[in-house]
């Protein structure tokens, strides 16, 4: 009953009610806009996962230029990411672009390389091929020491040992490396150059169709 | 003081107290004015409270049909993960290139690789490849002789279907987007951790750089743009295999329905749309 | 152990458990709040008379505990500044949403009942002169006189707020079990016995806790122990510790006997990573020697001095029954990696946010509330309108 016998209650129920207000006041301002767009969360949340800078450079990025280099990788690795051996190529990357933009018909292009070749091809190799429990039969692996003695190259000790026999785009031990394959990548790049302006628009289909 | 106890419903409350009949005479109109009172708080408060969170739910199925998600060739994208045990070579690519990618801490993993190893006895002897390149064979060694059969089990987010992780996220900052894809608000996240306590296959952990739950998002600014997750890209294998499942042409597609599928963990009833070729009951 | 298999734990365990000693706390001192809460409501509603000398000082505790749950968890949190997300923006599939509304709830409902049944005491202290009284102004609400109807009105207010309390007090702390027992990815917590568990050992820690309280302040004050009062206390907690102890032994009895795919690792982390904490704490230092000594002390032959001893004895041990019952869920479920082919290894920390020093720290605040509150308030007064009620 509202008497002066329930007064302290009501101004309780007031206190306790004036609180409440503030929750919802305090509350409706500090939901995000986006909250509930799409279900229960922030709509905008979807946006910047998607927009994140992606840092990693994709099978796309390489074959958007070297799509010839495509049909130098023998059977056995063409699944190889260039990555793997060549580093993430980002230098290479920004210097072509610039060069691209600045490129004269029947000039061909410079692109910065120093990045691009390995210094130690055995780490690299052994990295999937050292025989390890685990690994398929199937799956070429050699026991480095054994491998060498079996074999015996020129220089046992060079970290580029592997090279020695095995062309790394194409590894299969029957094919013996002759050096002139070496020149074949330089070869393409003035093709590629002799007609700048096609070359990106060329390029596209080629970004994420990797496969 | 008569209004303070109807905060929630100022208006009506004071509309009630002009009226010209002696509030405080009568002891019945008294009763009434209380009455009215508790009618008008309750009113008040259930319009602040819940009808609002009501409208929220309801918009929210509205809107999600369609706007999120995109839409190709006429139907919607259901992503999918495939991974097939008897490819991989456990070379580690896949984990350096997410560690790269997603720039997870040291000491954290989105993605790692498992070995199984079975001996002669029965015994199985289970290690993960924790350096993010190759470094199964810096293990404590096995005896060869003594192996039964050994291979590799790459693990991530299962992306669930039914999952354990959103379920308890209590702010809603754990989602799962139109496409399946299962994210983290890192600007939602308040990091209590109890995702982690739910994921059954400890994909989860607190990043200890953004002090937020993570885990892996099947790259989503990556997928997002046609691309490939960077797992998936750098596998030279070809055992991470990722793509639309409800598209029938699509690589995913063919290999679930050419191969015997299965999920780990089942029995939970989760659902992953991570799926697996050539498990065994002791994987985990 | 088969000869080969090694142990294998899931790469993200390596980095240790995710909840800390400051979610033991939790659990602990929620417990504490609904234990003490029930004492309260054994007198009030349930009309257990001789429990009359701590009735109030229940509230007082039940309040003071309940004021610092929250502490814990906001450390805890690696976000604590979005602390409020919880409410404001509760994704109710969550075990964890309700919680901030639980809990507001439960600490309104504890402080309108404690201005209620102290509104005598407290209008008498507002009417005074000096600057103490203006402190009593503000918890009379501003109203300063008492009439036979507005206590009246009072008391049926406290009746209707301890009736109130109990169900509240239930799913406070029901809810907190369930947040571990709804965990279907960990054998060790995912069980329906989890909430019921809890809250038995809730009941089992707030009376013991008490017992040791009204023991302690007794002497302070230099008061003899009500005797009848101490006895009621001991049986009760007899009764409920033999509760708490049967389920939690159950549930352990029924995952042993029924021996599924987890047991393997289950059992070995009972008996070599618990086996300090769970084995020799929680079941015989916690349960077993409190029975026997709770027993004797019950017994109408024991003398009111042995009862005060082992009172204080039995209500310690309880203390640390419930404590390591408490690590033992929510560590020694951690300790499980997703694996169950290994453990995690718990290693705690002193100093930092989720420390043990700060642990400490936030349980001894309670306790510098409740000598303050005892300050404030006549918490040891026996009130005659309370025994109307």
């Amino acid at each position: 009953m509202f008497s002066r016998d329930t007064l302290h209650l009501w101004i309780l129920a007031g206190a306790l009610a004036l609180v409440g207000v503030g929750f919802f006041t305090v509350r409706s301002l500090t939901i995000p806009p986006s909250f509930g767009q799409f279900g229960h969360f922030r709509g905008a949340a979807l946006e910047t996962a998607a927009n994140k800078e992606r840092k990693l450079t994709t099978r796309g990025d390489c074959t958007a230029c070297h799509d010839t280099l495509k049909h130098e990788m023998g059977k056995s690795h063409e699944r190889v990411h260039c990555i793997e051996c060549h580093g993430d190529g980002k230098a290479h990357m920004t210097s072509c672009k610039d060069a691209k933009a600045a490129a004269k018909p029947g000039v061909a292009l410079t692109c910065d390389k120093t990045d691009l070749m390995p210094t130690n091809i055995k780490d690299i190799c052994l990295h999937c091929h050292q025989d390890t429990i685990g690994r398929a039969k199937k799956h070429p692996q050699i026991k480095f020491d054994e491998h060498m003695k079996d074999n015996d190259p020129k220089d046992p000790k060079s970290p580029m040992v592997c090279m020695q026999c095995h062309i790394p785009h194409d590894p299969d031990p029957s094919n013996e490396p002759d050096g002139a394959k070496e020149d074949k990548d330089d070869e393409a790049k003035p093709a590629e150059a002799a007609t700048p302006t096609a070359a990106p628009a060329a390029a596209t289909p080629a970004v994420g169709g990797a496969e | 003081m008569s209004c303070s106890g109807n905060k929630g419903a100022k208006d009506t409350c004071c509309e009630t107290q002009n009226q010209p009949t002696g509030l405080l005479d009568a002891s019945e109109s008294r009763r009434e004015f209380l009455w009215d009172a508790v009618k008008n708080f309750t009113f008040g408060a259930l319009t602040l409270t819940v009808i609002p969170m009501f409208i929220e739910k309801a918009d929210a199925e509205e809107v999600h049909t369609g706007k999120d998600g995109k839409e190709t060739k006429g139907h919607t994208v259901i992503f999918g993960y495939l991974v097939d045990t008897t490819k991989c070579i456990g070379c580690g690519g896949c984990m350096l290139a997410c560690k790269k990618e997603n720039d997870v801490p040291d000491g954290q993993f989105r993605t790692w690789v498992e070995r199984y190893v079975y001996y002669a006895d029965g015994s199985v002897r289970v290690d993960a490849n924790l350096k993010g390149k190759f470094a199964f064979s810096e293990l404590p060694p096995i005896n060869p002789k003594e192996v039964l059969k050994s291979f590799f089990v790459p693990k991530l987010c299962n992306h669930c279907t039914d999952t354990p992780c959103i379920q308890v996220c209590p702010v809603g900052a754990s989602y799962k987007t139109k496409e399946g894809v299962v994210l983290v608000d890192y600007e939602q996240c308040i990091g209590c951790a109890y995702c982690v306590q739910a994921c059954p296959f400890g994909t989860r952990f607190i990043n200890t750089k953004t002090q937020t739950a993570d885990k892996c998002t099947w790259c989503y600014h990556r997928i997002q743009h046609g691309e490939k997750p960077a797992c998936v890209d750098v596998c030279p294998t070809g055992t991470r295999t990722f793509g639309d499942i409800n598209d029938p042409e699509s690589e995913i597609s063919k290999a679930l329905a050419e191969n015997r599928i299965d999920v780990l963990k089942s029995y939970l009833g989760t659902r992953p749309k991570t799926r697996y070729i050539g498990l065994t009951a002791e994987v985990v | 152990m088969m000869p080969h298999a090694g142990e294998f734990i899931f790469p993200n365990d390596l980095n240790g458990v995710a909840w800390t000693v400051m979610i033991v706390l939790y659990p602990y001192i929620t417990g504490l709040v609904a234990g003490a809460f029930v004492v309260a409501a054994l007198y009030h509603v349930f009309g257990r008379k001789e429990l009359a000398p701590v009735a109030r000082f229940a509230l007082a505790a039940s309040f003071s505990f309940c004021a610092f749950a929250t502490l814990p968890l906001l450390l805890h949190l690696h976000q604590p500044q979005r602390a409020f997300f919880i409410m404001f923006m509760p994704n109710f599939t969550s075990a964890m949403a309700g919680f901030g509304f639980i809990y507001s709830f439960y600490l309104t409902l504890l402080a309108v009942e404690i201005l209620l049944v102290f509104r005598t005491d407290i209008v008498a202290m507002a009417n005074e002169k000096g600057v103490r009284s203006l402190l009593y102004k503000l918890l009379s609400l501003g109203v300063l006189r008492e009439t036979a109807k507005s206590k009246e009105i009072d008391a049926k207010w406290v009746h209707a707020l301890s009736v109130l309390g109990i169900p509240a007090a239930c799913v406070l702390h029901g809810y907190v079990g369930f947040i571990f027992g709804g965990i279907k990815a960990n054998p060790w917590w995912s069980t329906a016995l989890m909430p019921v568990i809890f809250l038995a050992s809730a009941i089992v820690s707030g009376i013991a806790m008490l017992i040791v309280l009204y023991i302690v302040f007794s002497k302070i004050r230099r008061v003899k122990v009500d005797d009848e009062c101490l006895r009621s206390m001991m049986k009760t907690l007899w009764l409920f510790l033999i509760l708490a102890v049967v389920l939690e032994s159950l549930e352990l009895l029924n995952m042993a006997y029924e021996a599924g795919e987890e047991w393997h690792i289950l059992s070995r982390l009972v008996t070599e990573k618990l086996r300090f904490s769970f084995v020799y704490v929680q079941l015989i230092i916690g349960s077993a020697i409190p029975f026997v000594l709770l027993l004797i002390g019950w017994m109408k032959k024991t003398g009111p001095r042995t009862r005060v001893t082992l009172g204080m004895i039995s209500g310690l041990l309880v203390l640390v029954q419930v404590l390591s019952m408490r690590f033992n869920v929510v560590i020694g479920g951690q300790m499980l990696s997703k694996s169950f082919r290994g453990f995690v290894e718990y290693i705690p920390e002193w100093q930092g946010r989720e420390g043990i020093l700060v642990a400490i720290g936030v349980f001894t605040m309670p306790f510098v509330l409740l000598a303050a509150v005892s300050q404030i308030l006549p918490v040891w007064k026996i009130d005659a309108h309370d025994h109307q009620a």
